[in-house]
């Protein structure tokens, strides 16, 4: 169903590429073995990386991650950049509906014989401390007009400032947990309201809250300055900036679809729809995205602070003598302007990553100080019964994909086929046998979700490794999941 | 030609696809809305105590069927109004009206199947065949 003839050469074992032809401003580079490229391909992820290809501006290359999927527009893992100078774009679709969606790790003391026996009481007590599913709301009290646009500027300093956590929560932070050049002008009555209620809440579909143990540890100098060792317990937050979000990109969309005519800019597909850098509807929308991006960071800061009265309470103690600290928190839906070398030049680029993580090495600036010796943690989601990984980035992600990596496991079978498959099977006591205990508010998520419609995590990561993007530092195994 | 369902699911690797077909945009419009309500939960099981009139602009009719079943997600999100019926009563000059029937929403009642974040405009293209319509529509959930 292509609408091109889409020709794969071999660059290594790793890596792929699709050379510039037709109207393509650069070449589609696909980072995959042999067995995950064959998926990329006939789902049309690459179809879509080849029409990223298309926008004006595109430096380099349109890159497309392991765990890649087709998407609306981008496919869910592409990796874009765009110069300015170039004429370059921002487009919501490269972003995504839920900007900022990521994930938060924060690791205890705890050991999982400790927490096996209280899984239940736990799995219960985060249940009822982080709404999750359809319309959840009321976490903690609603957020004030005032509220809200200090939290489209401050993030998760806002939560901070509100007793929601620690300072030292915002330096583990990617960008600390807020981007400035957010303008509460440019977002709408409407993304505001569906927002206001929202704060603290998981919300649904893939978003989740996991009890892993450490289960396997491949860099012990590297896991020691995150704080990880081999059979800890820990806890991942997935989540993003719920409907406010949604409501910002769905905004910028329509009116993208304007500019994108206004400055004759031809697209492949209308999810792409997009606005130069420098133009009022590009620096409008990019405004707008940094605070729902800042909205997200602050979820995830509140959720993190419920999490940890659930834990105080089942195990009888504040959580900072648990050991509770937070290793790091990432952005997998984003757009932002970093500094890169292209063409041998230091050039300030719009990096776009949908579905993808910002992987940055030892000694750049942006890794927080506690890691900059080390490099960036990267946290890798993987399927509800298999594993998540801990990553940290490595030099070779700067030369090649603007400092991006992976971010998951990737879903390779859709959700009614899913929900097929999980037909008049017991999900639950199928989990339970996998040795992880499910509470999920939806039936319907759950059978979605179920690990057999992901990819391989351990293929995926292995990929990122083996082309010296990202590297292991340890393997996450669940105990318990909550699911919207 | 006839047999040919209103609206139908089709498969998308993370999302939910819709085909929807109509003869006029106006039915095409109401079939979308109906459609994408019966992802998202039972009408069946959705009181019809409440109206909601919609009206949308756009500049075409991709357009103007994004903002309408838009403003169909925008209610059930952000005034928890669950929708059970809906009608569209022109769709014209740029611009379609039309209204929703449903109540408040509650969760152990209404069988919430899909949480649709956004419509999305993916390959979105109305395309007239014949004296009807049809549209591929793709949501993200």
């Amino acid at each position: 169903m292509s609408k091109y003839d889409i020709k794969v050469q071999k660059i290594t074992d790793f890596i792929w590429e699709v050379p510039r032809s037709g109207g393509m401003n650069v070449p589609a580079r696909v980072y995959a073995d042999a067995g995950l490229l064959e998926h990329i391909v006939t789902d049309n992820a690459l179809e879509q990386a080849v029409n990223v290809a298309f926008l004006p501006g595109i430096v380099r290359a349109s890159y497309v991650m392991p765990d890649a999927h087709w998407g609306y527009g981008f496919p869910i893992g592409g990796v874009a950049a765009f110069d300015e100078q170039a004429g370059g774009v921002i487009s919501p679709g490269g972003i995504g509906f839920d900007i900022n969606c990521g994930v938060r790790l924060i690791r205890t003391d705890l050991r999982a014989e400790d927490v096996r026996p209280h899984l239940e009481d736990l799995v219960g007590a985060l249940f009822h401390e982080v709404p999750c599913g359809l319309g959840s709301k009321n976490a903690i009290r609603r957020l004030s007009k005032r509220d809200l646009e200090e939290v489209m500027t401050d993030g998760a300093k806002w939560a901070v400032d509100n007793g929601f956590g620690q300072e030292e929560d915002l330096v583990r932070t990617e960008a600390g947990g807020a981007l400035p050049g957010a303008d509460p002008h440019m977002v709408s009555e409407k993304a505001r309201k569906r927002g206001e209620p929202q704060m603290g809440t998981l919300g649904s579909g893939n978003h989740f809250l996991e009890v892993d143990v450490v289960e396997e540890v491949y860099e012990e100098r590297v896991a020691d300055v995150f704080g990880i060792a081999k059979g800890l317990a820990v806890l991942q937050i997935h989540c993003g900036s719920r409907g406010f979000g949604h409501q910002v990109c769905s905004d910028y969309l329509n009116l993208m679809q304007r500019a994108s005519q206004k400055y004759g800019i031809e697209l492949p597909d209308r999810q792409l729809a997009c606005a130069p850098l420098g133009s009022p509807e590009g620096r409008r929308y990019f405004a707008a995205m940094l605070a729902a991006a800042n909205f997200a960071w602050c979820n995830r800061q509140v959720i993190m602070s419920l999490a940890a009265g659930a834990f105080g309470r089942v195990f009888g103690s504040d959580a900072a003598s648990l050991g509770w600290r937070q290793v790091y928190d990432v952005c997998h839906n984003i757009a932002k302007f970093e500094e890169h070398e292209l063409d041998g030049e230091k050039r300030t680029l719009c990096v776009h990553r949908k579905g993808a993580t910002r992987a940055f090495p030892a000694g750049h600036p942006e890794v927080p100080q506690p890691y900059r010796e080390v490099g960036q943690p990267v946290l890798i989601p993987g399927d509800m019964g298999t594993a998540s990984y801990l990553l940290v980035g490595a030099e070779r992600a700067m030369r090649e994909t603007w400092g991006s990596t992976c971010h998951g496991a990737g879903r390779m079978m859709s959700r009614k086929a899913a929900t097929r498959k999980s037909k008049g099977r017991n999900m639950l006591r199928e989990m339970a046998e996998m040795g992880v205990l499910v509470r999920a508010q939806g039936r319907a998520t759950l059978a979605e979700e179920m690990p057999f419609a992901y990819k391989d995590v351990e293929a995926v990561v292995s990929v990122m490794q083996e082309a010296g993007i990202t590297r292991k530092v340890a393997r996450l195994k669940p105990l318990a999941v909550i699911k919207g | 030609m006839a047999q040919e369902p209103p609206f139908e699911e089709f498969e998308h690797p993370a999302d939910i696809g819709l085909r929807v077909r109509g003869q006029s945009l106006q039915e095409l419009f109401e079939n979308a809305a109906r459609g994408m309500i019966e992802l998202m939960l039972d009408p069946a099981r959705v009181g019809q105590r409440r109206t909601l009139d919609i009206e949308v602009e756009g500049d075409d009719p991709e357009s103007m069927l994004v903002a309408w079943l838009g403003e169909i997600l925008y209610a059930f999100d952000a005034d928890r109004f669950s929708p059970a019926r809906v009608e569209v009563r022109s769709v014209e000059g740029g611009r379609a009206r039309g209204r929703i029937w449903g109540e408040e929403f509650v969760d152990w009642r209404h069988d919430v199947r899909n949480v649709i974040k956004a419509v999305t405009w993916h390959n979105l293209k109305v395309e007239k065949r014949g004296g009807s319509y049809e549209v591929s529509i793709i949501f993200d959930v």
